[in-house]
């Protein structure tokens, strides 16, 4: 099952990668997407709560408890948390684009990111 | 439990996308997010941002609904693999063809309803999507270039940039990637055909390929062409290229004559290059490279090139202008007298992103506009959806029976909606096509200067924006009437001749609602219409402070305004020869009263004058800005300048020769002043033989003159003084301005034969008279005040039918109450009374609902409106008056009807 998810879907990387950071509840995890992208990727609510759904049946994700620090109200809202399947399947495409990335390094592909704004 | 907000209703309404079991399980949720999101955009970034979430949601909720349902269908296929393959039906999709089939049916059948509703929304929707596609080509369309939204372009304080400042720049900014400039020039093009002036620019060498322009043929400028000493070298537009040369294919390499000297085609631009609007005076067919070491250009404070540059990757706008700011504060220190402004500031160079200074000015004109016609679709929907409601209660057996016959109620909303969807489609159907006339028509008014008009299209963004207006408009005139047919009751809908009662008051009420909706929303309208033409009308009478009848103006251009003045007229002197020359032939012509010329005269374009700092003798700390005007004898005369004191100078005064007399003695000259330049220094005593000093003239007061308009009557006073003509012939243009009683035609050509017959080759442009250049310069007020009385107007007429309407209808339905009323021994005036009295309570509701907003939004106007106030109260009051007695007209008709009403035959139904 594992392999047939490498690569992850860009998508459902930044999911995981989102959540392997702390439980969220579907509005929190769109801010946390968009901050994570720079506004580069936006969900559609719909759209992400449809990957959810996908990610839950491939046990990548589960519905969880809101986080003790969940702040109030929240606690009406399903939080959707990382599984120890998920947490390898974003580890296992980290790996892999962590390398790609050095690839392209090595051919002067990659913007020097400490340069000053 | 709180309210849903209508942001959430909306997006939960838009999930239909979406399998039904998708949007049991997660819509709520999804719903709630975007919810939030939507708060989120609001607060952030306004109407834009919101705008920007709607496009991506709707887009991005239809892709992956129907991928959610074609993945779901896949999944139920392999469930079932082995068993022999059914059909297989989406009942979302079959159920939506059958709604659709039967709406049409039923739509057909009753053809005077649907042509009536069709129409109403057509309109609506042709008025939203003529003004929408303007906006989205002018507004939101980026500019035709590459990543423009990297293009930028900067001034020095209010004004051109000098070209020293910009060789500065130009080498010290690391902010922008890369820098450009440019400089109309217009060519006299001769040889090879008519004569004809073009409009052309000298630019940088990196001023086309920041555009991202290419050639078609031959080649753009390159560095060998600004070479000290290379040979004149041009590169035409395709335009040009096609017009002149008919596309001649050995064009390159041509020589061809521009004010007199010989230029090497090297080039022709691609076909789809525009020249940038915001740079530019007209579009520009010709450019020829710039040398920023020209001498007579080394000046900081001769402001004459229009800047572009590329921000460097990575770089914001508040980034390059930090840099920027630095610049300017280090340049004024270094050059005191060029960048340091009188006040001790120094001149800052302003960057603006390109877009902004494209459409900077238009931009709220439009989206005023834009709400204006919003407005009228509101009124529209509210009329449609009165109809439907009339219709509703026609249909009532027909809903009960479906019920009674097991239709659920979502089933029998939906079918509803559906029809008012395909109406609204068909409606919008025919309102594109009004839109194409509509947007031709804004295209040929083209109201006073909006840029990019031409590249206006009905393209494939407008026509998804116009689909996705209409469903929304059909859900919006839908919904109610749906959810009110949608629940009938069912026993009493079904026997015979019974009124259901309660449901039929029920939405009698909404029906009232929707009455007084349009009233409201009309009086905004009619308010905002009121006060533009309120405006404009006062516009018009401003006193332009010369008597312009009779007065005819005709304008030369002299030569080319480049580096130097180039051509026949290239000095001083022979532009003041050609002058004098041609008023004295003008002079005795027959019915000439007076001639005069100047630089420009009053409501022309282009620069007639210049501002200089001036105060009385010995009074320098008490300087005001003052513009000077160089003119002729005669040309106040000639104007229809009225005098207050004094008199007008002399022949020999005006025409005091050009004194090369050395720099340092300030040259003496006779001037006349005007009222509030007089009224500034001398109030209370006689200004006649005073002086005025600028720096480099003294003027000796002979007259004073009432304030003249020069820059449009709706400008503020301002203080001028008149000067001998030799003072500013320095400017390459001369308007000459003719009194006389003859006929304005004749005169004209009279004008054009005294010009030929000094000079044969002299281009003139059209003589025109003062009071249509007046005229001309308001077009713009005219236009807007016209247009957006227009949508009143047919605001009113909808608010009018719709009251109408609503009216008609519930006398019909009440007929049987009005006729037991009669046999009981009412009079036919308490009926007629009985109803206007109704139709004036939902209008006065109407009005004060109206007037409300009215008086909320009109600030909106404020920078469209001239001498009047936002809150005029006259404008207010009879726009209000006006709405009521036609609303209040319009339920005479009915009242008639119900007073007409017979009591047997009333009864009779029975």
């Amino acid at each position: 099952m594992e392999t047939s998810l490498s690569p992850l879907n860009p998508r459902d990387y930044l999911i995981l990668l989102s959540l392997s950071e702390r439980p969220r509840h579907g509005y929190g995890l769109l801010k946390d997407i968009a901050r994570l992208t720079e506004n580069d990727v936006r969900f559609d609510p719909a759209n992400l709560y449809r990957s959810l759904k996908r990610m839950i049946k491939q046990e990548l994700l589960t519905d969880t408890s809101p986080p003790p620090d969940a702040g109030d109200g929240d606690t009406r809202r399903r939080y959707y948390g990382i599984t120890n399947s998920g947490a390898r399947a974003v580890q296992a495409e980290a790996g892999r684009l962590a390398r790609l990335t050095e690839v392209a390094r090595e051919r002067n592909l990659v913007p020097d990111s400490e340069a000053p704004a | 439990m709180t309210r849903r907000p209508f942001t959430e209703f909306l997006y939960r309404a838009l999930l239909v996308a979406y399998p039904s079991d998708f949007r049991r399980t997660l819509g709520e949720e999804a719903a709630g997010a975007f919810g939030q999101l939507h708060r989120d955009e609001w607060r952030e970034g306004g109407i834009k941002a919101v705008a920007g979430l709607w496009r991506r949601s709707v887009l991005q909720v239809i892709g992956y609904g129907l991928k959610e349902r074609w993945e779901m269908r896949q999944r139920s296929s392999r469930t079932n693999a082995g068993r022999p393959p059914t059909r297989q039906r989406d009942p979302f999709i079959y159920s939506l063809v059958s709604d659709i089939r039967y709406a049409i049916r039923s739509l057909t059948r009753t053809p005077i309803f649907s042509v009536t509703a069709i129409a109403i929304v057509a309109l609506g929707i042709g008025a939203t999507t003529t003004i929408y596609s303007v906006v989205d080509n002018v507004l939101l369309r980026p500019l035709p270039y590459p990543n423009p939204h990297e293009l930028v372009t900067f001034t020095k304080g209010p004004a051109s940039f000098p070209v020293p400042d910009f060789v500065d720049v130009r080498d010290r900014t690391s902010a922008l990637a890369s820098i450009a400039a440019m400089t109309n020039v217009t060519f006299d093009l001769t040889g090879d055909g008519a004569p004809e002036q073009l409009a052309g620019a000298r630019a940088t060498e990196e001023f086309l390929p920041i555009f991202g322009a290419t050639a078609a043929m031959g080649r753009l400028l390159t560095p060998d062409d600004f070479e000290p000493g290379a040979p004149n070298v041009a590169v035409l537009s395709y335009g040009l290229w096609q017009r002149r040369w008919g596309r001649d294919p050995n064009i390159v390499g041509k020589t061809v004559t521009l004010s007199a000297e010989p230029f090497v085609v090297v080039g022709v631009l691609g076909r789809e290059f525009e020249s940038p609007q915001a740079l530019q005076w007209e579009d520009v067919e010709l450019w020829v490279p710039l040398d920023v070491t020209t001498p007579a250009w080394q000046h900081r404070r001769n402001f004459n090139l229009s800047t572009i540059g590329r921000l460097a990757p990575g770089v914001t706008l508040a980034a390059a202008q930090a840099e920027f700011d630095v610049l300017a504060r280090t340049l004024a220190d270094e050059y005191p007298r060029g960048n340091r402004q009188s006040d001790g500031n120094p001149y800052y160079f302003p960057l603006v992103p390109l877009h902004q200074a494209t459409v900077g000015a238009v931009t709220q004109t439009l989206y005023v506009l834009l709400g204006a016609v919003g407005l009228l679709l509101l009124i529209a929907c509210a009329n449609v959806a009165n109809l439907f409601l009339a219709r509703g209660t026609d249909r009532e057996r027909e809903m009960a029976l479906r019920a009674a016959l097991g239709a659920s109620r979502t089933r029998v909303m939906r079918q509803l909606l559906a029809e008012s969807v395909v109406l609204a489609l068909a409606g919008g159907t025919v309102g594109t096509g009004l839109s194409l006339v509509g947007i031709r028509a804004f295209g040929l008014f083209n109201p006073g200067g909006i840029p990019r008009l031409s590249e206006v299209v009905v393209d494939w963004r407008v026509l998804a924006f116009t689909v996705a207006l209409s469903t929304l408009t059909g859900v919006l005139f839908g919904i109610v009437p749906a959810f009110q047919s949608a629940k009938p009751d069912v026993t009493n809908a079904l026997k015979e001749g019974a009124q259901g009662v309660t449901a039929g008051r029920h939405r009698a009420k909404l029906r009232n609602s929707l009455v007084v909706a349009e009233i409201g929303l009309a009086l905004v309208l009619l308010v905002g219409a009121g006060l533009l033409f309120n405006s404009f009308l006062r516009l018009q009478r401003v006193d332009p402070g010369f008597d312009s009848d009779n007065t005819t103006i005709m304008s030369l251009r002299l030569g080319t305004y480049g580096v130097s003045i180039s051509g026949r007229y290239g000095t001083p002197e022979s532009r003041l020869r050609l002058a004098d020359d041609l008023l004295e032939r003008i002079r005795t012509m027959p019915g000439v009263e007076a001639a005069g010329a100047a630089v420009r005269m009053p409501f022309g374009l282009g620069r007639c004058c210049w501002g200089d700092a001036m105060a009385p003798d010995g009074g320098s700390e008490d300087s005001v800005p003052a513009w000077i005007h160089p003119v002729t004898y005669g040309m106040m005369e000639a104007l229809g300048a009225r005098l207050v004191a004094g008199r007008f100078p002399t022949a020999r005064e005006m025409s005091a020769p050009t004194s090369t007399v050395s720099a340092g003695a300030p040259r003496r000259v006779a001037a006349v002043i005007n009222h509030s330049l007089a009224e500034r220094y001398w109030p209370s005593s006689d200004p006649i033989g005073r002086v005025l000093r600028t720096e480099s003239q003294t003027l000796s007061i002979v007259g004073v003159v009432e304030d003249i308009k020069h820059f449009g009557l709706d400008t503020p006073k301002q203080f001028d003084a008149y000067v001998p003509h030799a003072e500013g012939a320095v400017f390459p243009m001369l308007d000459v301005a003719v009194r006389s009683s003859n006929d304005p035609s004749s005169l004209a050509a009279m004008l054009r034969e005294a010009v030929w017959s000094i000079d044969p080759e002299l281009p003139v442009n059209p003589p025109q008279t003062m009071n249509d250049r007046i005229a001309g310069s308001i077009t713009a007020p005219r236009f807007y005040s016209v247009l957006l009385s227009t949508f009143a107007v047919v605001a009113f007429l909808l608010a009018a039918s719709g009251i109408y309407g609503s009216m008609l209808y519930s006398v019909g339905q009440r007929h049987r109450e009005l006729g037991i009323r009669l046999a009981l021994g009412a009079q036919t005036n308490d009926l007629v009374r009985m109803v206007v009295g109704k139709g004036l309570l939902l209008t006065t509701i109407g009005v004060a609902i109206g007037l409300a907003g009215a008086f909320a939004a009109s600030h909106i106007l404020e920078s469209f409106v001239f001498g009047v106030s936002t809150a005029d109260p006259l404008t207010f009051v009879v726009a209000s008056l006006l709405l009521a007695t036609v609303a209040l007209a319009a339920c005479y008709l009915p009242a008639r009807k119900a007073a007409a009403a017979d009591p047997l035959e009333a009864l009779k139904a029975e």
